[in-house]
């Protein structure tokens, strides 16, 4: 694929920000001739509307393949987009000579190395050819409570059509059980929950195609192409989707697990779930024997915030608990209602209605360690140790309702029933919610066009299961659009590359099919790698992971980097100047170096820094090629993985350094040390500390001595 | 254990101490800024915070029998300073006021102080016993010539009045304040009695006004309290040394105005006077620093105030001779005055016997004191 437009390859090489005032442009101008392309041009500022003219002419003139070296290509992006048909590699001189000494030989040297692999990336590019296929539009929406719905009338609304499944035989979900549900303003009295409206409203869409009493049974396919297999009342359906959101709510946790506090045992003694169900189905009476209480304790945080049973936080819990006192304080205003909490948490404006409740004279309320709640004669004890009233209390009420934190739907799944390779469920993150990447893209999950929503994703309450349906429905809209273009989703969006595997050297070892984050290969029965390219993100880990070598894409490949790495001048040991190759994650680490550059940091004029579009898709045969170029080390860049990872794609930066722990071999069977390798997690914010970490690395290198093959490398 | 005991909130307290001028009680969510700002807080008593939640759940006997209430001074910083406006001052000062109804020896003069309703019956009491006794003096007829008091009222018929009037209070301040101890002893589990050093501590404390000092948000109390309790001090103490010239050394009233007695007598009223006239004035001026004024506060401080004012002016009106303004002013002094000390411990001014009692109690037991 290479080599095929030479022709129309230009380079430019802007002399602006301190470029010409610190290297030889003129002698670089010439190092595209090396490489068989024409002699670069120079100009005083090719990001001014001179320069963009001028470029603009180039291209009207036939240049399609243009290296601009000038700023870092998180710079102007928009200015030097030429269209679809013109390959762009932006070089980033200004960066390079801003963390160097100024007109030094290294720092030229080190030009011109960026340079060449510059042109090299660019000859070995091809452009993106996009998948592009007829793709259904319409939205599935799995679960029919108030997120599902009111995903399904967003969609609807937008102009999709839409499907939603529902197991129960009736739309509602957990909402469609309450009572009243708790004022989002918090102000005023506990309010309608309308989801009969809003069901109805579901209903008679015309855009929305309800099945009642129905199981998705199996989803295979890929964005604007899934293939839905629904059982409904009716018999099995087959249908499609563009993409689907996943509403499938919470279950309240086992009451049964909170024995300590009379859980399972104590007939009064119910969870707030079944609480609301009895207000919701007339006067509120206890269950042992239909007396309606005139004193009811709540126990919040009934197993949330405990690492014996729900670690985190339900959000809703307080609120509820709150609002039935309410229903309590409203049908007995003698009643006396008992609120025991870790932490009252009403954040927003719902303090206000935390405040409406305080202030009600028949609700009391203390911080306090719960120990036991048991039954006694005509209702149940309650002890509560280190209270705000300054010991521990005993408390007698006619039942108790333990506050249950919520446990995504999606925990030990049955919902989506997904035929892909890596499983049938979306990924779990934390406690059974399903992965997304929860620094900063909340709603994406690790099934491209699956988006879950509400309560399955996170513990949330009606209002933000709203705003969240909202949201997913959105990102939902957005995927079937970008992959109708055949345009990657989130993080690569807009990207028109996609993996291509060359099957006749595939020896079916897995790793493609194990290791991508998004699931995007299903295996055949001999295991051969099914792409489905409307899956992929193109973040490479395929590609990083093939030991064949055999996945590319037309303008990222395994090839390109090998070919960018043997590009870079090696000088002879003799000199005593060794060569350091960073790879670093475009998304959080090369940001790190523009930052180091912006505040003109030094760092070794001997490094040579290569993007990936994640540290995943780092091919293990770069540090071959690294080593047998004659470099002296490689710094792995990529981002912090673990349970607070960072990376954009979840597993990028955990597998490369997994594949590291492989390294040993290769070394060793070269001859080197392993001090040569390191992986460092990296993040934008870490340019301060670039300086050290390449610093120490240098030494380490000092150390161990030079690369002996070096003395081979052509 | 069969006869386990269950904390019991009572509503029914709540919703009176609401009524009572703590209607904030239940905005507390204990977050205790009232405690870090609060002079009265030791390190083992998380006061107030400790007692608006007490407040909040209608414990009324944690809170009746608990000396800590009656240490607070009611400076105001911890309503000052609460983000919640639950107002801890307020709540506090209302939990003294039903408390004097709660301890009071006989209850029903307690009850009767805390109602509007009975306000005329209890100044008819006094008003009417002084009636008979003019009537019964001398046929309820203004005498004639130099104002002289004791024509009008023999010194006899005043005391026979008086000292019983005094002793009732002197008996019931100690049964009530008997049933406070006991309380309190019962509560904090505290049976030490009340020791020497404590009581000359506490006494210390009151004369030089030592909490007061501490107060931040209303600070300008200090000096109205300060000038009325030595005011009234002086009157005290004019009054018992009157009856000492009358009964030791056989020297009639009225008194020559350079006489030492009635120098500390009228500087006595001069300074009781400009107390009570500060406090007022700060009461109306500045009700967001001095805290909202109950009934029972308006009903001791203005019944004080009459009293200073109405003893000024019957001196006045007797230097002036004004017969007929005189002695009607003179009677109503009487009733004023009657008033004040025959129902000490069920009105306002009970807070002098509850906070030393309590003073003396916190230093008979505390720790650090």
């Amino acid at each position: 694929m290479a080599m095929t437009h030479v022709n129309a390859m230009r380079v430019f090489i802007c002399t602006g920000c301190d470029i010409g005032a610190s290297v030889d442009v003129d002698k670089l101008c010439k190092i595209p001739v090396e490489l068989g392309a024409p002699q670069a041009a120079r100009h005083p500022c090719l990001c001014g509307e001179e320069g963009l003219q001028y470029l603009r002419k180039e291209v009207a003139e036939g240049a399609d393949r243009i290296v601009i070296a000038a700023c870092s290509g998180r710079v102007y992006a928009d200015r030097f987009d030429f269209g679809k048909d013109v390959l762009v590699e932006r070089t980033a001189l200004r960066e390079a000579v801003w963390v160097s000494t100024p007109n030094d030989a290294d720092t030229q040297l080190l030009a011109e190395d960026y340079l060449r692999m510059g042109i090299v990336k660019l000859q070995k590019s091809a452009k993106p050819e996009p998948y592009i296929h007829q793709l259904d539009d319409t939205i599935l929406v799995v679960g029919g409570g108030i997120t599902g719905m009111t995903a399904a009338l967003a969609a609807a609304e937008a102009g999709k059509p839409v499907r939603l499944v529902e197991k129960e035989a009736a739309l509602g979900g957990f909402v469609g059980k309450l009572k009243r549900r708790f004022p989002v303003d918090g102000t005023g009295e506990p309010v309608e929950t309308n989801i009969a409206a809003m069901s109805e409203e579901v209903r008679k869409h015309p855009a929305v195609t309800v099945h009642l009493s129905s199981e998705v049974v199996s989803i295979s396919g890929q964005p604007g192409e899934f293939d839905v297999r629904i059982k409904t009342p009716q018999g099995e359906i087959a249908a499609r989707a563009g993409a689907i959101v996943q509403a499938s709510g919470f279950k309240p946790y086992d009451i049964s697990k909170l024995g300590h506090l009379g859980g399972g045992t104590v007939a009064d003694v119910i969870t707030s779930a079944r609480f609301e169900e009895i207000a919701a189905s007339g006067r509120i009476r206890r269950p042992s024997d239909a007396k309606e209480p005139s004193s009811v304790a709540f126990i919040q945080c009934a197993g949330s915030r405990d690492e014996k049973h729900l670690p985190y936080c339900s959000s809703f819990c307080c609120m509820t608990s709150l609002k039935q006192a309410h229903y309590i304080r409203q049908q007995n205003p003698d009643a006396k209602v008992y609120i025991f909490y870790r932490d009252m948490r009403t954040p927003g404006k719902y303090e206000l209605f935390y405040k409406q409740m305080q202030d009600d004279d028949g609700v009391f309320m203390t911080k306090g360690d719960v120990a036991s709640v048991t039954g006694v004669d005509g209702g149940v004890e309650i002890v509560v140790n280190d209270t705000l009233l300054g010991e521990s209390i005993r408390v007698k009420a006619d039942m108790a309702v333990l506050a249950v934190g919520m446990e995504s739907a999606a925990k030990n799944g049955g919902a989506l029933h997904l035929t892909y390779r890596q499983g049938p469920e979306l990924p779990e993150l934390n406690y059974g919610f399903p992965d997304s990447h929860f620094v900063c893209f909340p709603y994406e999950t690790r099934r491209t066009g699956i988006y879950a929503a509400g309560a399955v994703r996170h513990p949330m309450d009606a209002a933000q299961s709203e705003t969240d349906a909202a949201g997913a429905v959105l990102k939902a809209i957005q995927c079937i659009t970008l992959a109708s273009a055949g345009k990657s989703a989130h993080p690569r969006a807009g990207d028109t590359s996609y993996p291509e595997i060359a099957f006749e050297r595939c020896t079916q070892c897995k790793r493609c099919t194990e290791e991508c984050p998004y699931g995007m290969y299903d295996e055949d029965a001999k295991a051969t790698p099914q792409p489905n390219p409307l899956r992929c993100r193109r973040c490479g880990t395929c590609m990083g992971a093939c030991p064949q070598r055999i996945i590319s894409f037309k303008n990222y490949s395994v090839d390109m980097f090998s070919s960018m790495i043997k590009a870079i001048g090696v000088p002879g040991e003799e000199e005593g100047k060794p060569r350091i190759l960073i790879l670093a994650c475009e998304n959080d680490s090369m940001p790190a170096f523009d930052m180091a550059a912006k505040l003109r940091l030094k760092l070794s004029p001997y490094i040579r820094v290569i993007g990936l579009r994640c540290l995943g898709s780092m091919n293990m045969v770069w540090l071959n090629d690294a080593f047998a170029k004659g470099l002296d080390g490689v710094l792995l860049f990529g981002c912090k993985f673990g349970d607070e990872y960072q990376c954009h794609n979840m597993k990028g930066s955990e597998l490369a350094s997994e594949r590291l722990s492989k390294l040993e071999e290769t070394l060793g069977r070269m001859s080197l040390e392993p001090e040569r390798v390191r992986f460092v997690p990296i993040a934008i914010d870490d340019a301060h500390a670039l300086p050290g970490i390449i610093g120490d690395f240098m030494k380490v290198i000092e150390r161990v001595g030079p690369n002996p093959f070096k003395e081979f490398a052509d | 254990m069969n006869n386990v005991e269950y904390l019991q909130p009572d509503l029914a307290f709540v919703a009176r101490l609401k009524q009572a001028g703590g209607e904030n009680v239940k905005k507390c969510f204990q977050c205790a800024t009232c405690v870090a700002v609060c002079d009265v807080t030791q390190s083992d008593k998380p006061f107030p915070r400790k007692e608006m939640i007490l407040a909040q759940w209608g414990l009324k006997d944690k809170l009746f029998y608990n000396p800590d209430v009656w240490l607070c001074h009611q400076c105001g910083d911890c309503t000052a300073h609460c983000p919640r406006g639950a107002k801890p001052s307020e709540v506090l000062a209302a939990v003294r006021d039903l408390s004097l109804a709660e301890h009071a020896v006989p209850r029903f003069l307690g009850k009767m102080h805390a109602s509007p309703a009975a306000l005329a019956a209890l100044f008819a009491l006094p008003a009417a016993i002084l009636l008979l006794a003019a009537m019964y003096a001398n046929g309820l007829t203004i005498p004639g010539g130099e104002i002289v008091y004791s024509h009008f009222f023999p010194l006899k018929v005043i005391d026979s009045i008086f000292i019983p009037g005094a002793l009732f209070a002197i008996i019931t301040s100690f049964l009530s304040l008997k049933k406070f101890w006991g309380g309190m002893q019962r509560n904090n589990r505290e049976k030490k009695a009340p020791d020497v050093a404590a009581v000359l501590g506490a006494v210390k404390d009151i004369l030089l006004h030592k909490k007061f000092a501490q107060c931040r948000t209303n600070k300008p109390r200090y000096t109205g309290h300060l000038l009325a309790f030595f005011g009234f001090l002086a009157l005290f103490a004019t009054t018992n040394l009157v009856m000492m010239y009358h009964y030791l050394l056989g020297r009639e009233t009225p008194l020559a105005l350079g006489d030492p007695v009635k120098l500390l007598g009228n500087a006595g009223a001069v300074t009781a006077f400009a107390g009570v006239s500060y406090i007022i004035a700060r009461r109306l001026a500045a009700p967001d620093e001095t805290g909202k004024a109950s009934y029972q506060d308006w009903t001791f401080i203005l019944t004080l105030y009459a009293a200073i004012i109405t003893g000024i002016l019957a001196e006045s009106a007797r230097l002036a001779g004004i017969p007929a303004a005189a002695y009607p002013i003179y009677f109503t002094h009487l009733v004023l005055v009657f008033f004040l000390i025959a129902y000490l411990p069920f009105s306002k001014f009970a807070h002098m016997p509850y906070r030393a009692a309590a003073m003396v109690y916190a230093r008979s037991n505390s720790k650090t004191n």
